[in-house]
């Protein structure tokens, strides 16, 4: 044991000593890790998956009507989004059925409807406007009901009004927020004499808090064109006008509630299609049902199926911090090859000391430098907003412990089973590389597996490397347990592997160090 | 091969090593090929060869580091194939390349190798500060390994392989590359090792440190051992011999009839007038000892000796005539 120690303790005190072995361990890490934060910290990635599989779920019983907005209708919504070129989407009677769909891979997102859906489109469809007659005067050339029967018949079909004698449109401005109401056109007091007389013809316009002034805008500038020219018409010399003075909110009107779709993604799905999905349905959904001028807004909010939305650090973080130990194959293969040049196995074999204890304090002080550039790599995505997702605090932490150790194992097996191949420390130091730059690509460690084409996943599914990046994703992205029959499979997989390239390796780097 | 009789003095004394036909082969090169001999404890055996001719093969065997394809080699009685862990105990080397870690201080380094063994710390301790001191590395002791001079890391190489203190050391080529002063005092303290009954196992191709360090030797080429014995018993068998040159005063047919009468013997390999010096040259196996009796044939002839000059015998000189090449080629 002491003499393993020893071992263990001259591996290590030959990294520190090292000025070119320290930067390498720490410096190239640091900065690394560093870029990889401010790059992907705030920036997506572009998309490369053409096809998207994604759950529709109808909670909404109100329906709009067919014959004048069909494009309300989520029938009509959901077929003209299906036919659109990589977008398969898929009925579902409940959320819970699409949410296992989801989580069999079926479909890797849906969208729910909610109670309200249609009638909220139907509603904001229109301009629902109250016509307030508010003037007890009468004229003799004018009528009021005509100007209100023109205003109704209109071809602006945006507007819709109700008309309301100068007694009940007290009680509706006093309940404003019990009707749904855009605003209130008020025929002043006078107003039909004025018509008569040609002077103080005006109208007020009041509007509902949350409207905004462009709409208001386009409203009194209607309502002021549709005023002038029905009484015009009938001979009327001056003009009709909503005043500045005569344009307010309506105290006290409460905004209109907004009834919002959700959104559903599988946490494994990377931000960037997460983005892409929803940017697509949102610009496809809002294009079916705004076929007017005043565009009605769609609100969403966007949900995970499984726990919180994630960053695009946060995704990407399992795979990232799996490339700071898988330098550490570099590290261990020079440091294999250049005790074989420099002769010091042959030295260490005339001692007391086994075989075993040499090959053992190699692997247990790897260990060590492959933990080391875990942490630095869990320090600096952290500050760059890495929050990984854990079933419990002791699943994650035993979860890591027992990842690395099998990934050490396997960069370990690997070191010694290439260190025969590339025999000195110089074509040691950078032929590896051509070895671990498509290991790390191919397997998700710099770039998520989900933006790859289907060949490249079919690939990646069989490299050992892999199977340490889907254990961490599961443990520190899905929030799955230890026990997890995935994570299980993923740590029996790495090891298997690991233990015949070992049996390899060691067979192999014997040989060599003779 | 010429084999000599190990004297009856060496028989009764304990076998160190012994090796029993050993045979090693590296694809259709044999680098070692059917050795055999013995090294008793407390002498220091030279190992002696050109460069590639199998020494040190031979050491790696003996240290377990390789395997032989055939034969037996025994190290204080124990087999270095199925004893290997008890063979170490008894061994310490100091290989031909300098095999240390350059990043440990000289101190570190002879306590890492000194912890590869089972020796109490606080022993180990004071035994790696002794040895330290003993190299005169100990200003150095605290230095980086990386930073010493060429001699200074022979010495540092040697130590570490001594620093359990071991029955038996292999020395590899141990003053390779150094100057004068620092071959020296490595030379200083072999000959303290041997003082201390150690049984030096030592390979070089410098015959001047052969000579000087090795009580036998043997000399091995291309993996074959060709001679063995004593420095002296084989610079006096082997060779050219001796080389006399003798003035003497007389007829000058008086002086070529005693030539003549003196190549009668075996001991004579050539021997000649020089008309140009006025010498005469005579080539002898052990020369100088036999002086006195070459004299006698030129004085019985009533001629009087001037002069006589003596060139001895060298392994050089024995290596040439066995092989026919030198020993650096």
């Amino acid at each position: 044991m002491t003499r393993l120690m020893t071992l263990i303790k001259k591996n290590l005190l030959r990294f520190i000593r090292n000025p070119k072995t320290l930067g390498f361990l720490i410096i190239i890490p640091i900065l690394y890790y560093t870029l990889l934060g401010l790059i992907f910290g705030g920036i997506d990635f572009n998309d490369t998956t053409s096809t998207f599989n994604i759950g529709w779920v109808d909670n909404d019983p109100t329906t709009a009507d067919y014959g004048i907005h069909p494009q309300f209708h989520l029938n009509y919504i959901f077929n003209t989004t299906n036919d659109i070129e990589g977008i398969n989407l898929y009925n579902y009677s409940s959320k819970e059925e699409a949410k296992q769909a989801a989580l069999e891979e079926i479909i890797s997102s849906y969208l729910l409807f909610p109670n309200g859906f249609e009638s909220y489109l139907e509603n904001n469809s229109k301009i629902n406007i109250a016509f307030w007659n508010n003037d007890t005067s009468t004229s003799t050339n004018y009528s009021i009901f005509d100007f209100y029967s023109s205003l109704v018949s209109t071809t602006y079909t945006m507007f819709d009004f109700n008309y309301y004698d100068y007694i009940t449109g007290t009680s509706i401005l006093s309940n404003f927020n019990d009707y749904n109401y855009d605003g209130m056109l008020i025929i002043n007091p006078n107003f039909m004499k004025g018509l008569d007389n040609s002077w103080n013809i005006n109208m007020t316009y009041i509007y509902r808090n949350g409207t905004s002034i462009s709409e208001n805008y386009y409203i009194i500038g209607s309502i002021q064109t549709l005023a002038n020219n029905h009484f015009h018409t009938l001979g009327a010399v001056s003009n009709v006008s909503i005043p500045a003075t005569y344009n307010y909110m309506v105290p006290d009107s409460n905004p209109f509630e907004s009834v919002s779709f959700e959104v559903y993604f599988l946490q494994t799905l990377s931000p960037a299609i997460q983005a892409t999905i929803e940017n697509i349905l949102t610009e496809v959904i809002s294009s079916i049902i705004n076929n007017n001028p005043l565009e009605i807004a769609l609100p969403h909010e966007k949900k995970s199926i499984v726990g919180t939305v994630v960053n695009n650090i946060t995704f990407s973080a399992p795979g990232y911090l799996l490339y700071g130990p898988m330098t550490i194959l570099s590290f261990a293969l020079i440091i294999l090859t250049g005790e074989k040049k420099d002769g010091i196995y042959k030295r260490l074999a005339t001692t007391e000391a086994k075989n075993w204890e040499i090959i053992l304090s190699s692997i247990i002080s790897n260990i060590i430098l492959i933990f080391m550039q875990f942490g630095i790599g869990s320090l600096i995505l952290g500050i760059f907003g890495w929050s990984p997702i854990i079933y419990s605090l002791f699943d994650g932490i035993l979860g890591i412990v027992i990842t690395m150790l099998l990934f050490s194992f396997l960069l370990l097996a690997l070191a010694f089973a290439l260190a025969p191949v590339f025999k000195s420390p110089d074509s040691a130091g950078g032929g590896v590389w051509i070895i671990i730059i498509p290991l790390a690509m191919v397997s998700g460690i710099f770039v998520p597996i989900e933006l790859f084409g289907e060949t490249m996943k079919a690939i990646a599914a069989w490299l050992p490397t892999r199977f340490a990046v889907v254990a961490l994703q599961n443990l520190l992205l899905n929030g799955f347990p230890l026990t997890h029959p995935e994570t299980l499979l993923n740590f029996g997989l790495l090891m298997l592997y690991s233990a015949v390239i070992f049996l390899i390796g060691i067979r192999a780097f014997n040989k060599f160090k003779k | 091969m010429i084999q000599n009789k190990i004297s009856s003095n060496s028989q009764k004394r304990k076998i160190a090593i012994e090796s029993m036909n050993v045979k090693k082969y590296f694809e259709d090169v044999k680098a070692v090929d059917d050795v055999s001999f013995k090294v008793y404890q407390g002498e220091c055996f030279g190992f002696l060869g050109p460069n590639g001719a199998g020494k040190t093969t031979m050491i790696n065997i003996l240290s377990c580091y390789l395997k032989p394809k055939a034969g037996n080699a025994f190290v204080m009685g124990f087999d270095v194939e199925k004893e290997a862990y008890q063979v170490k105990k008894h061994i310490g080397i100091a290989p031909q390349e300098n095999i240390f870690y350059e990043e440990l201080t000289v101190y570190e380094n002879v306590m890492f190798f000194g912890k590869m063994y089972s020796i109490d710390k606080k022993q180990l301790k004071a035994r790696a500060r002794d040895l330290i001191s003993k190299v005169g590395l100990e200003v150095k002791q605290k230095v980086k390994a990386e930073k010493l001079s060429g001699g200074m890391k022979r010495r540092l190489n040697l130590i570490i392989g001594l620093v359990h203190d071991p029955d038996i050391i292999f020395l590899d080529e141990p003053t390779a590359g150094l100057d004068p002063q620092s071959r020296r005092l490595l030379w200083d303290y072999i000959f303290e090792l041997k003082s201390r009954n150690k049984t030096i196992f030592l390979t070089t191709h410098y015959m001047d440190e052969a000579d000087v360090l090795s009580d036998r030797l043997a000399i091995i080429d291309r993996g074959k051992i060709i001679a063995e014995g004593s420095p002296e018993h084989l610079k006096e068998t082997i060779g050219k011999g001796d080389l006399l040159s003798i003035k003497i005063d007389g007829e000058r047919q008086k002086i070529l009839k005693s030539i003549e009468e003196l190549k009668v013997n075996d001991y004579i390999l050539d021997a000649f007038y020089h008309e140009e010096e006025m010498e005469t040259k005579i080539s002898a196996m052990d020369g100088v000892g036999r002086i006195g009796k070459i004299i006698k044939y030129f004085t019985k002839n009533d001629l009087q000796v001037i002069d006589v000059g003596v060139q001895r015998n060298s392994l050089e000189n024995v290596f040439l005539s066995l092989t026919g090449r030198s020993l650096r080629e």
